[in-house]
This record gives C-alpha cells, structure tokens and sequence, in this order.
C-alpha cells in the first residue's frame, strides 16, 4: 500500500472514530475495505492504535513521567451511566403548540433532577414545544434542526421549535452545526441569533444576560433598541449578568435565619455541633486577582475554584473558623465537617468535570487571627500567591484532612468530611479557634468554568458550614 | 458456577484480559461512555456465563466473541447510528482487530515507548488529543490551527507511532 493511502486512511479512522464522515464517505469507505484487504488491516491497526490510546493513560504516564500530569477529563466516561439512572423525571408544562409534533430530544441528561410536576422519562424522549426547568445537572437537548444545548441547573428553557427557544433564567451552552444557521435562543431582554458556531449564554428573570462566543459568528439583538452586535469567537456581551453575580445583594434580613443557630446543638448522643456562626467563628474566600482586595466576608457563600492555564486564572480558596471554646479540654473522639453547596451561577458547568475538593487545616495557630475583611489574596494564612500552585495553600503550613467530591452540574446538597485526621487535628487545638482551607482540585477544561460555591453563615436559605463532634 | 475456586478462576482470568479486551472494544465503538457500557454488560454476560467456558481454552477469544455480539445489540438498540459501517464490515474488522489483540501487551509496549520517542510538539498533539480528550476542534483553538490542519498533523504523527511499532516489534521478534 503506498503511504498517501496509508495516511488518507489514518485520517479517515480518526475522522470516522469522530464521527465526521459525511454518508458518502462512509459508503466509499466501506467498499474500499470491503475490496481491499490491505486497507482493512491497516484500517483496523489505525483502530487498535487508537483506542489504546484513548483506553488508558499508560502511554501518557511513561511520556510525561517527569512533568506534572494534568487532571484528565474521564468524567464523561464515568458520569453518564449514574446519570441515566438517578435522572428519574423532568417535568414538562405543555404550552400551546405552535406545531403538531415533536420539536427536540432530550439526547443526555446527567444526574438530572427537574422541577414541578413530573412525566416520568429516560434519556431519548422526544420533545413538544414547552416548558423544561431543570433544578439540577446537566440536560442536553438536541433539535430537529442539529441544534444542540446543554443546560446547565438551574435553568429553565422553553422549547418554541426546532428553531426557536427562549431562555428564561439560567446558563446554556449552544453548538449550532451549519445546517442550523439562524438558531435563535431569545431572553427577557436579548435575542441571540447563531449563525453556525458555539456559544454560552446566562440570563435571568431580571432581563441580565451574558453572551460569550466560543466559536464562531453570533448576533446579538439588544431589545432595548440599539443595534444589533455582531460578536466572533472570544468576544462577550455582559448585560449586568456577571455584575448581580459577583456582587450579591445582601440580606436584608435583621432576623437571625433558624438554619445558623449561634449556639452549641447538642443531639444527646454524644455529638454537638457548631457553625460558623458561633463565637469568634468567621467564614470568607479569596481570590487570585491584581485589583485591591475585595470585601468578601459578608457575601453568603464562599467561592472556591481551580483555574489553572487559563486566562485570566481566577482562583478562589475558601477559608473557615470554628470556635472551639466550649470543646476545650474535653478530647474529640470524631469530627465531621459538613458544607452546603449553594447553586453557583458564575461560570459554566460544562467546562468543569467531576470534581474533588480538598480540605486543609492550618498548622500555624498565631494564623487563626484572620478576619472576615481582611483577608485577601495578597494576605491570607497558609498562603502564597507566588506559588505555582495557586489553588493549594502553602504545603509545609497545612495538614491534609480529607477529599470530597461533586458531580459535574450539581449544585445543591450537601458534603460531609469525617475522619481520624480531622478529630486529630482539632484535638491538637490549643487556642480554641481552628481554621480551615477549601481547595478545589480539579481544574477547568477551558475558560469561564463554573466557580463551586458553599454557604456561608451569611446565607439565609441555607446552612453556614457546621462541625460536629463527638465528645469522651 | 459460584465455587470459590470458580469465582477466583474467572476474576484472574478476567484481570488477565481486562486491557486487551478494553482495546479490543474500544476499536470497534470509538465513542468511550459506549464502549465502557458495552464492556459492563460483557463482563457480567462471561460472569454469568462462566460455566460454559472449558478451562484450557483461549479465553480473550471467548471474551471478544461474546463482546463483539453485544456491540451489534447495543448497535440496534441505539436511535443514533454510532458506527455508521455495516454490521458485515464490523465482523470483517473484528476479524483484523482480534489479531492484533493476540499480540498482547507486546504491541501496547511498544506504543508506549514510541509515544515516549515522539518530539516535544507531536507528543503535545497526542496528550491534548487522547489524554485531555479535547476534541478535533478543541485541540486546533490550543494550537491555533484549523480543524483540517489538525487532522492532518495528527494523520502524519500517527504514522509515525505505527512505523515504530512495528519496527519495535519487529527487533524484540529478532532479539527473542
């Protein structure tokens, strides 16, 4: 076989094993290995090699045993089958059709949990036009037209046609193949016209969007009357969206919320419990940023990302204090941690895998003395912003005391952290205050991925991050 | 079936194979969250199937067998097409995959070490494409090329893996 062959062939595998080929290349492909056993055995090789490639990541390993691997996306792989199953139903409130018949499939839906009343179904059921809302996970519907978005929770989508829909709070992320030019996804205040590419928009009821294009052309129509904005691939429109996102609005709430009591729970079973609510207890996180520090100690959640090898890198390290007053001179036999994930919509989450979170205690006591507003990224305990690993706190400072993890779109639940090095490490406490670090592990596949959030004892819905002990 | 002795025969048996057999589907369903269901629901089909196997015999090629046959159900179960051949060229480059598989852990070795050999800028090209799983389109906006340019880079690197493979296998033949 001459090479110009072998290596047509090469690129057809890799392109068939993408599945790229058009029909035609696929018949003309079969007859060439029908005909030809040369080209089968080498078609088959091109195959073999390349799945095991994909297979594992030995070859990688070998290669790259000196450098510091990256984190490998297998999230996929891993994620779709728990998907299928723990995605039990999604509701659909039928609006009036503009059409007979179906308009989309519901093609993925991972880890899906979806709001008001319930049609059960599986993955592959085929859409009217309607209403999806979608409280957690990722969803991925495609349209008859080719058009492909995935939802991430919460969001809610009316499907209009194969189309046209319309966003009505939330985050997607679309990918328009050439066949379905024109695809139009309208919010309260912007309509945004695709013209074959890939894009992330954000929007809320409020009439803020966010409109970032990955790929590609696309057209954005302000409705307030301007004209319409041409934008190509790296360029953003941000209507207010990232602002009411990065600076929340406080709770107007005087009254202490019931789900943060300032005091120690006892169960009666030997356990207690705190928040960060009690005592000299604080809650707060930084970021990675040249800008003056910014007051982050009253929002009610913390942040806490990896942003590494993109641009701009935003990393975010949570940091909490448990007042150990009451537990002095007792010993803790066992301790856990338990934090609430707030729904997180700064970022999209289909840029972040499945992720592994890690816990940190601080070894340096005289540290404890942070306080909520002034911690910032030029000053923090167990910290370095010069250190190549922006996301981890400083390694000769900090014990590790345990991992957690969150699924890919989740965003709201809660994670507990229990174990011998957590009771150890409050045991050893001597001024009864203990600080922790969150860090997330697990980097973003590209730019403008989702920042992971936990409440703080400022949040009114939910639970400020509590520790429970039990005492000898 | 459930003997401890049986139990404990099909495990080592099974972790004998687990990477060739892994390959083996991998090349037939490119797509991987396909590949690693179909490789589910075939470890359960052998498990629950061991008895029938005779002892002695060659169990990759009953594991492949019986593999190949759940490729062509989930290929009809599923609403999309995933591989578009025909279910005769499917069986044809079974045939051609289940020799290479034979070859063992000698071929993925080999692979390894040439993967190794490559030259900073290709082997960038093979992690960003099979280790980061980034798609065509996604390796071509990190290296700013275009999705044609990238096929044909990747083309040309994955030639020369092949080459050396084979020339690596080729020494250890003459060395052995």
């Amino acid at each position: 076989m001459k090479p110009a062959d072998q290596f047509r062939l090469l690129e057809l595998s890799e392109r068939y094993a993408d599945e790229k080929l058009s029909a035609a290349e696929v018949a003309a492909l079969e007859t060439e290995l029908r005909e030809n056993a040369e080209a089968r055995a080498f078609f088959a090789k091109a195959l073999h090699q390349r799945a095991e490639l994909c297979f594992d990541d030995a070859w990688h390993t070998q290669a790259a045993a000196t450098a510091a691997p990256a984190a490998r996306p297998v999230w996929w792989r891993h994620a779709i089958t728990a998907a299928a199953a723990a995605c039990v139903t999604f509701a659909a409130v039928w609006l009036n059709s503009t059409r007979d018949g179906t308009v989309a499939t519901l093609i993925r839906a991972q880890q899906c949990q979806w709001a008001g009343s319930s049609l059960p179904t599986v993955e592959g059921a085929r859409l009217k036009p309607g209403m999806l809302d979608l409280i957690e996970g990722l969803a991925v519907l495609r349209f008859d037209s080719g058009a492909e978005l995935v939802l991430e929770a919460p969001a809610t989508v009316e499907v209009l046609d194969g189309m046209n829909c319309k966003l009505r709070r939330g985050t997607l992320v679309a990918e328009v193949p050439p066949q379905a030019k024109g695809f139009s996804i309208d919010t309260k205040d912007a309509k945004v016209i695709d013209w074959g590419t890939k894009f992330g928009l954000s929007a809320g009821e409020d009439g803020k969007y966010l409109v970032q294009v990955l790929e590609g052309l696309v057209e954005v129509d302000d409705k307030s009357g301007s004209a319409s904005k041409k934008l190509e691939k790296g360029q953003r429109v941000d209507h207010g969206w990232s602002h009411s996102q990065l600076h929340p609005a406080g709770s107007d709430d005087a009254e202490p919320s019931l789900w943060q009591p300032a005091i120690v729970m006892d169960t009666g079973d030997g356990w207690q419990a705190i928040t960060t609510a009690f005592g000299r207890g604080k809650d707060s996180y930084i970021q990675s940023s040249e800008k003056a520090a910014q007051d982050f100690g009253t929002h009610p959640f913390f942040r806490v990302k990896r942003s590494q090898d993109t641009k701009p890198d935003l990393n975010r390290k949570g940091y909490l204090a448990f007042d150990l007053s009451k537990f002095s001179g007792r010993t803790l036999e066992e301790a856990e941690l338990v934090l609430t994930i707030e729904p997180s919509e700064l970022g999209f989450a289909s840029f972040v895998p499945d992720s592994t979170f890690a816990v940190y205690g601080v070894l340096d006591e005289t540290a404890d003395t942070w306080e909520e507003n002034g911690l910032s990224w030029q000053h923090a305990p167990a910290h370095d912003p010069a250190q190549a690993e922006r996301h981890l706190p400083v390694a000769a400072k900090v014990k590790l005391l345990g991992r957690f993890d969150i699924a890919q779109g989740i965003n709201r639940g809660t994670r507990k952290l229990r174990g011998p090095e957590l009771a150890s490490f409050l045991s050893a406490d001597t001024n009864q205050i203990a600080t922790l670090i969150i860090c997330r592990e697990t980097n973003e596949t590209q730019a403008s991925g989702l920042v992971h959030a936990f409440a703080t004892k400022e949040n009114s819905t939910r639970s400020a991050p509590m520790l429970r002990v039990k005492l000898r | 079936m459930s003997s401890p002795d049986r139990t404990q025969e099909f495990l080592e048996l099974l972790t004998r194979h687990d990477r060739a057999l892994g390959v083996y589907v991998y090349s037939l369903v490119p797509t991987p969250h396909d590949a690693d269901d179909i490789l589910q629901q075939t470890k359960m089909i052998l498990w629950r199937c061991f008895d029938q196997f005779e002892c002695g015999t060659n169990f990759l090629a009953w594991a492949r067998k019986t593999a190949f046959h759940q490729v062509l159900t989930h290929r009809r179960q599923k609403k999309r097409e995933a591989t578009p051949l025909s279910d005769e060229m499917l069986e044809l480059l079974h045939d051609e995959v289940s020799k290479l598989s034979d070859s063992g852990d000698r071929r993925g070795d080999a692979l390894r070490h040439c993967v190794a050999k490559l030259p900073a800028a290709h082997r960038q090209l093979v992690t960003l494409r099979y280790y980061e799983d980034l798609e065509i389109d996604g390796v071509a906006e990190r290296i700013r090329s275009t999705v044609g340019a990238v096929y044909r880079a990747l083309s040309r690197v994955r030639m020369s893996l092949m080459t050396c493979v084979e020339n690596e296998l080729k020494l250890e033949g003459a060395e052995s």
